[in-house]
């Protein structure tokens, strides 16, 4: 069983810094019927799977559709060394995973997807933040789309957050505004999220996005 | 008069002539319509095709909140009645708007999200009854988040109530607002 090679990062591969406007994001769920037939919208437990916490709403990884295929979800890595962020530095192109050692196939999954310009550009989310006594009102936390491949994964990015301060949020920081934010995220995913991508989203990456020249 | 059989269709419930019948038979005098505020926002007789079309809507979604129950682990009575009550709050304030969709699940993290429609705005409630009761509210309209707002269940539906009762989102009164405390423990 091969891995596909189209998921391997290359040694002329370069982070993709371009916003990409028009694409979509897919991301695994449990499988299943996701959406619930009384709201219309994604079930919480497929948003929310049993090792989850709503705080990695503010580190949400997803991939790239398009040269992110659905049918690759099967590949399930089972190696955390393949789950390793890849840089562009790094000397040694990333081997093939190897079929039961890296990499086993699980053909039971779901998935949905989410356009980017959506997130990227109606999402500002307000706050408000309590400290020392005082409120400071009119805040806002907006998102950010970074592309973070994985030795298995070139196409793996995450939707990060930052505060009114241009300041990353950190999921793990236990204060209600950051609270607040991210149950605001799970709230905007449940908006935008799509059992199909739009009919007009792209799916080709123009070679000078991530190829060096 | 507005058409509420063609609404009720929009929600998938239809009030046939039976159950006309049997609600007048049990219900005879006029209910008022009140926002959270108390005030007076419109009123119907109990044996109008629009207390039904309610009482259909409500039982559908208390049903749907059974099914969901009985799928989650299992919750004391205690939290299954705060869970009732919150539905029983809401539902108070987003009904007489007359949603174009109204729709709950009790999550398997032990929080009961409702989803409406009103009007240009989709409305996201979900209230968290793990720790302390913390409500998340969240209102689109075109797609754009118009307001947001992390607080008790009652303060959000305050501030739900005001933004329904208003005929234009006022955006620049977008805010977050929390309980005094700042921090908690996940």
């Amino acid at each position: 069983m091969e891995y596909p090679q189209d998921l391997l990062p290359k040694n002329n591969y370069k982070i993709i810094q371009e916003t990409l406007n028009g694409y979509s994001l897919i991301r695994k769920s449990p499988p299943g019927e996701i959406f619930d037939p009384s709201t219309k919208m994604i079930k919480n437990e497929f948003l929310v799977p049993s090792n989850f916490h709503n705080r990695h709403f503010l580190n949400w990884s997803c991939n790239l559709y398009g040269p992110f295929k659905t049918e690759y979800f099967k590949y399930r890595i089972i190696s955390n060394g393949l789950n390793e962020y890849w840089s562009e530095d790094r000397a040694k192109e990333p081997e093939s995973p190897v079929y039961n050692d890296d990499f086993k196939i699980d053909e039971d999954f779901g998935s949905y997807f989410l356009s980017i310009s959506k997130i990227l550009f109606n999402l500002k989310i307000p706050y408000d933040k309590y400290r020392d006594g005082q409120t400071d009102k009119g805040l806002k936390a907006v998102p950010h789309l970074v592309h973070c491949p994985t030795l298995a994964n070139f196409w793996h990015f995450e939707i990060r957050w930052k505060d009114n301060d241009d300041k990353i949020i950190a999921p793990g920081k236990k204060s209600a505004w950051v609270k607040s934010i991210y149950n605001s995220v799970k709230n905007a995913i449940r908006q935008f999220c799509k059992r199909k991508p739009h009919r007009s989203t792209l799916t080709e990456v123009p070679e000078n996005l991530y190829i060096k020249i | 008069m507005k058409d509420f059989r063609r609404k009720g269709e929009k929600l998938g419930v239809e009030s046939t002539s039976k159950e006309l019948r049997s609600f007048r038979a049990k219900y005879g005098r006029e209910t008022k319509l009140v926002n959270f505020a108390n005030e007076s926002v419109g009123t119907y007789p109990y044996n109008s095709k629009e207390k039904i079309r309610e009482q259909l809507i409500k039982s559908s979604l208390l049903q749907k909140m059974e099914e969901d129950f009985s799928r989650r682990d299992r919750i004391s009575q205690e939290n299954e009645l705060e869970v009732r009550q919150s539905f029983e709050q809401i539902f108070e304030i987003l009904f007489p708007y007359q949603p174009d969709h109204l729709g709950l699940e009790y999550t398997n993290e032990h929080t009961l999200y409702i989803f409406a429609k009103v009007k240009a705005w989709d409305i996201h409630l979900e209230t968290d009854f793990e720790e302390e009761v913390f409500c998340t509210l969240s209102v689109f309209e075109a797609d754009e988040i118009a307001l947001n707002k992390s607080d008790t269940v009652e303060n959000c539906l305050m501030r739900l109530s005001q933004v329904l009762g208003e005929s234009a989102f006022p955006l620049d009164e977008i805010y977050t607002s929390f309980p005094a405390h700042d921090s908690f423990s996940i």
